[in-house]
């Protein structure tokens, strides 16, 4: 009969009540399951970007901006926008920075616009904040590397211009430099 | 097959190739011939229509329309090709609804979003855009997506107006003295989700349904052509998230046949695998709704117990539960570490145990069983006609399964059966649900079994074997792909140019689509408490039908 | 005094009070662990003050009060639905000392008092203007007759037995021998009840689903509160009424007081709640054939039945 049935299910779901609860952690303040490759707050090294703009060009919701740096080469870096951020991790996989990647989603942060109001837009973005100290570290490297080469291709000219005084030889030199010397070879 | 290229040779055709090994691709040479083939192939045995896609040409001057023609029973497919004019006033076709009624949404949608007119479509109303897109054609190449969205205030009067007109008018042609009534079974109802029905009713009893979707409308079509083809998977992962590997899929084997590149034997395990998770993942929130919308909520809360250790498979893998962006074209897109299996196997312990309980208590429950055994029946003959699929196909006994008919991944070397059961009522499908999902937990230990023997074995490296190069730009072609996703068939076609960044066009054609037209079919004469049950036996998601 | 102590205090207006709260909460932490879930559990302990924020919430909301409706049935219908249910509390012997109200009618008051309050919600749903509130209402309606009359007639069963309608005696000539004669009529009584407080497997005019929210449809802040006070005090009415015709009232096992009442109506509230979990809903049609074709005839055998075992055990009619 119908009752007898229904009554038969009603006593083995109350056999729910005995079975402990899986519910034991309040996940406010810990995570239950938090894995390596996890796709949280995005974590950018400014000193081992090369600036190529490859996660830019990449990412399929434009939620990158890059960043002006005032170096010469390797001078931009990447900020995201964490309201516009789909979290698809394909940054991560264009990033050609070996062995360390320069944007890293993989295992970061969970709770990351949770808690209190946000009164400004910026607290929305994973800003890069490049202190003064790096940035005058690399214009002096920079600055010390353009000045290198300047003497390296002074140098080069003073030799090469001894060299052909010294000799009447058609040797015509490849340094791009113009040889008004090599009157003979024609 | 061959009968079906002598048929093909009374028409004026470009051309009659094989595509692949069951279906066979032509193009016929003027557009009036098409109601003719039509009729002859149904005669011949192929009843089901599953999709109408145009493609917009715009150089040369011309919309190319696909069709796609399906025999369920013996398998033989044909896909269709012709051309019409482009210009508005000569994009015209005949309507192919009064011989295959599963054309009707089709050809509406092919109306709303290029502007092909249907000639004889018995209601040829727009479909799935908003107001202020109607007649606007949003999907050809030379609308001005920017111009349209700056002028936003005006676009949501334009909606609004269109609403209360609606409202005010619906019940205009029914007599004030009795008790018929028009309601609005909404998009803010607690048991619809973004789907409005207009249910014109006589107290409790429903005369007609008239669905109105449109409320998800992405325009993820259109959206695909944007990206490139890596950074398409985001988009084509969003119809339906709860299964959203199994799209990927279809996606990502379209673009490797146009590319040329055949994938590894690890990587196609890993597609099984991961789908036959997503795949468990939906059904596991199907059946909960089901009895969500019987008014009981317990069946959920025990699925949803079982479901998270999948799900943290899923994160340990990928690094996301549910938008996992985790099929790249190509292969699959991370590497497999092995101590993930562990969690998967943690995942089907965890079903074994709990199993047993959900069969006693709902599967074979006498109060669902007395709700739904007799309501919401399709017959084998609907099913063929109006081109269902999946879980309501199989439900009514139609033996049609793509991992089956058209194995893709690594389905062929799997060892599975239809299954199928008699009836087709709305209580049938509830037990196809349960059925699928041991199913697929015998599909999954299969997999995972074969990737293990196969890195043990040294056969496959888990950590390179994973993914292909696929180069970055693509030669012209164009080509289909079906998968067997959790809730019916999906077909996508795809379109590509010479020397191309990103797709031409992409055709997502949704099962729930089909499903959706069945509505007004099944409830006409029940009550309304029937409705929110046929509704959720079958099975669509809301997402799908609009893209 | 007395009288004043007893209207608002025990078993007045404080008592349904707080009984209501502690049901309500009773009701969501006992369903959690039958979902696998942990229900309230944040604020006090084991989220005991969870209905008390509800409840002050509710009341600092704004009562919307929608265009068209009927003044009188929107807003005064709820007072009445409250004022009817909290009444028959004044009838219910709690200790051996109380009723408040002693009659030879006590049944009766009882039982019109329970059966009277279906009315007035399906007034608040025609008052409503709003399609899914009339349909609500009239389900209401409907559910209402089917079970009332095997409502009244499952109990009536005692008052046949023991021969009087005044409750204090019925509880005090209660013993195991007369449950076990009316323990049919407790089972119908049982189903009945599930019908007319609208619990599954009858839920039917509160069907979420189907029409939205029945006749709460339009209701908000402090008219909604209203009316689901009434509904948890009309749950309080049936609980006790079922535990004083039945179950022997404050009768217990070492000593007789408040406390067996008590825990006898927790008793019944639990096993509603394991019925509640497992049991989908039925359609309009289904349950108008069950009640019709099965209930109220096998009520009628139940008379027969309690009339021969007065006979039997009670010597003479």
């Amino acid at each position: 009969m119908m009752l007898v049935d229904i009554a038969k299910k009603v006593l083995r779901v109350s056999k729910a009540l005995w079975v402990k609860s899986p519910a034991q952690v309040d996940v406010r303040y810990t995570a239950m399951h938090h894995p390596a490759r996890y796709r949280g707050e995005h974590r950018i090294d400014y000193e081992t970007c090369i600036g190529c703009d490859a996660c830019n060009k990449i990412c399929p919701v434009h939620a990158i901006t890059m960043k002006q740096l005032p170096f010469k080469k390797q001078n931009i870096v990447p900020e995201v926008n964490l309201s516009v951020c789909i979290f698809c991790g394909l940054c991560e996989d264009a990033c050609p920075t070996k062995p360390e990647k320069s944007i890293v989603l993989s295992g970061g942060r969970y709770d990351m616009l949770s808690g209190g109001w946000h009164a400004d837009q910026n607290d929305f973005w994973v800003h890069v904040d490049v202190p003064q100290s790096y940035i005058d570290s690399r214009l002096e490297a920079e600055e010390a590397a353009r000045v290198k080469k300047e003497l390296a291709a002074k140098k080069k000219k003073a030799q090469a211009a001894a060299k052909a005084a010294g000799k009447t030889a058609t040797k015509a030199s490849h340094d791009g430099s113009p040889d008004f010397t090599v009157g003979e070879k024609i | 097959m061959e009968k079906i290229k002598t048929l093909l040779e009374q028409f004026e055709t470009e051309y009659v190739e094989d595509y692949k090994k069951i279906w066979i691709k032509t193009k016929l040479s003027s557009s009036n011939d098409l109601l003719a083939v039509a009729a002859a192939l149904k005669k011949e045995g192929l009843r089901s229509l599953s999709t109408v896609s145009p493609t917009d040409f715009p150089e040369r001057e011309v919309m190319e329309l696909n069709y796609f023609f399906e025999d369920l029973r013996t398998k033989r497919n044909l896909w269709l090709k012709c051309d019409i004019p482009r210009a508005l006033e000569q994009c015209e076709i005949e309507s192919l609804t009064p011989l295959f009624p599963s054309a009707s949404w089709h050809e509406r949608e092919a109306y709303s979003m290029f502007g092909v007119r249907f000639l004889n479509h018995p209601d040829l109303r727009p479909i799935i855009v908003s107001e202020d897109f109607v007649g606007k054609t949003p999907f050809r190449k030379d609308f001005d997506w920017e111009k349209h969205e700056k002028d936003v205030t005006n676009n949501i009067q334009m909606i609004v107006d269109a609403f209360k007109n609606e409202q005010a008018n619906n019940e205009i042609n029914l007599d004030s003295e009795s008790s018929e009534t028009v309601l609005n079974w909404g998009p803010t109802h607690p048991a619809s989700g973004p789907i409005r029905l207009r249910i014109h009713t006589d107290g409790e009893d429903v005369i007609s349904v008239d669905p109105d979707i449109g409320y998800v409308w992405r325009a993820l079509e259109y959206l695909v052509t944007k990206k490139d083809f890596v950074g398409a998977i985001v988009a084509v992962e969003r119809l339906c998230f709860m299964d959203n590997i199994n799209s990927m899929v279809g996606y990502s084997m379209a673009v490797e046949e146009i590319a040329g590149t055949k994938i590894t034997p690890f990587a196609k395990w890993m597609r099984v695998l991961l789908g036959e998770t997503a795949r468990m993942s939906s059904h596991f929130m199907g059946l909960g709704g089901f009895f969500n919308n019987l008014g009981l909520h317990t069946l959920f809360m025990w699925n949803m117990d079982i479901r998270e250790y999948f799900l943290d498979f899923l994160e340990s893998y990928s690094g996301a539960r549910i938008a996992t962006a985790a099929i790249e074209p190509g292969g699959v897109r991370y590497g497999l570490d092995m101590t993930m299996l562990d969690e998967l196997q943690k995942a089907l312990n965890k079903f074994d145990n709990g199993i047993d309980d959900i069969y006693t208590i709902f599967v074979k429950n006498p109060t669902m069983k007395m709700r739904s055994y007799d309501v919401g029946i399709l017959s084998t003959e609907e099913v063929e006609i109006y081109g269902l699929s999946g879980i309501v196909a199989r439900g009514s006994g139609v033996e049609t399964d793509i991992r089956i008919d058209e194995p893709y991944a690594a389905y062929d070397e799997v060892d599975m059966k239809y299954i199928t059961q008699k009836d087709g009522s709305a209580y049938d499908r509830f037990v196809m649900l349960f059925e699928e999902l041991k199913q697929s937990v015998k599909i999954i230990k299969q997999a995972k079994k074969r990737i293990e023997d196969g890195v043990a074995s040294g056969e496959f490296n888990p950590t390179k074997d994973h993914m292909v190069k696929v180069p970055k730009k693509l030669p012209k072609g164009e080509a289909i792909s079906r998968v067997e996703w959790a809730r019916g068939e999906v077909l996508m076609h795809l379109v590509t140019e010479e020397k191309a960044k990103s797709p031409y066009r992409l055709k997502l054609r949704a099962p729930s689509f089909n499903h959706t037209m069945m509505l007004d079919h099944l409830l006409k004469g029940q009550t309304l408490s029937d409705i929110p049950l046929v509704f959720c036996s079958l099975y669509f998601c809301q997402g799908y039908l609009d893209r | 005094m007395e009288t004043l102590i007893q209207a608002f205090i025990f078993p007045g207006l404080l008592y349904v009070l707080l009984w209501t709260v502690g049901l309500f909460w009773f009701f969501r932490k006992f369903m959690a662990p039958l979902h696998k879930r942990v229900g309230p559990y944040f604020n006090g302990p084991a989220g005991s003050y969870q209905t008390l924020f509800d409840l002050s919430k509710l009341l600092t909301k704004e009562s919307i009060t929608p265009h068209g409706v009927n003044p009188y049935l929107f807003s005064m219908m709820p007072l009445l639905a409250v004022i009817t249910a909290m009444l028959p509390a004044a009838f219910i012997p709690w200790t051996e000392h109380l009723p408040v109200v002693v009659t030879s009618y006590g049944l009766l008051a009882l039982i019109v008092l329970i059966g009277i309050e279906p009315f007035l919600l399906f007034l608040t749903g025609f008052g409503s203007n709003n399609k899914y509130s009339f349909l609500g209402g009239i389900r209401v309606l409907t559910q209402a007759i089917s079970m009332e009359t095997a409502f009244f007639l499952a109990a009536l069963s005692p008052a046949l037995l023991f021969g009087t309608m005044n409750l204090s005696i019925i509880v005090e000539q209660s013993s195991w021998l007369s449950f076990l004669i009316l323990l049919p009529g407790f089972l119908l009584y049982f189903i009945a009840l599930l019908g007319l407080l609208e619990q599954p497997p009858f839920n039917i005019p509160d069907a979420e689903q189907e029409i939205v929210y029945g006749f709460y449809t339009e209701y908000s802040g402090t008219n909604y509160f209203l009316l689901k006070l009434a509904e948890f005090a009309e749950f309080m009415a049936v609980f006790a009424g079922a535990v004083t015709l039945f179950l022997g009232g404050y009768k217990g096992i070492l000593f007789d007081g408040y406390t067996f009442l008590f825990i006898k109506m927790l008793l019944i509230a639990v096993v509603m709640m394991t019925i509640r979990a497992a049991t989908p809903r039925i359609t309009l049609k289904q349950m108008l054939s069950f009640s019709w074709r099965y209930l109220v005839p096998i009520s009628l055998l139940n008379v027969a039945w309690i009339m021969m075992a007065k006979i039997l055990f009670f010597g003479g009619v």
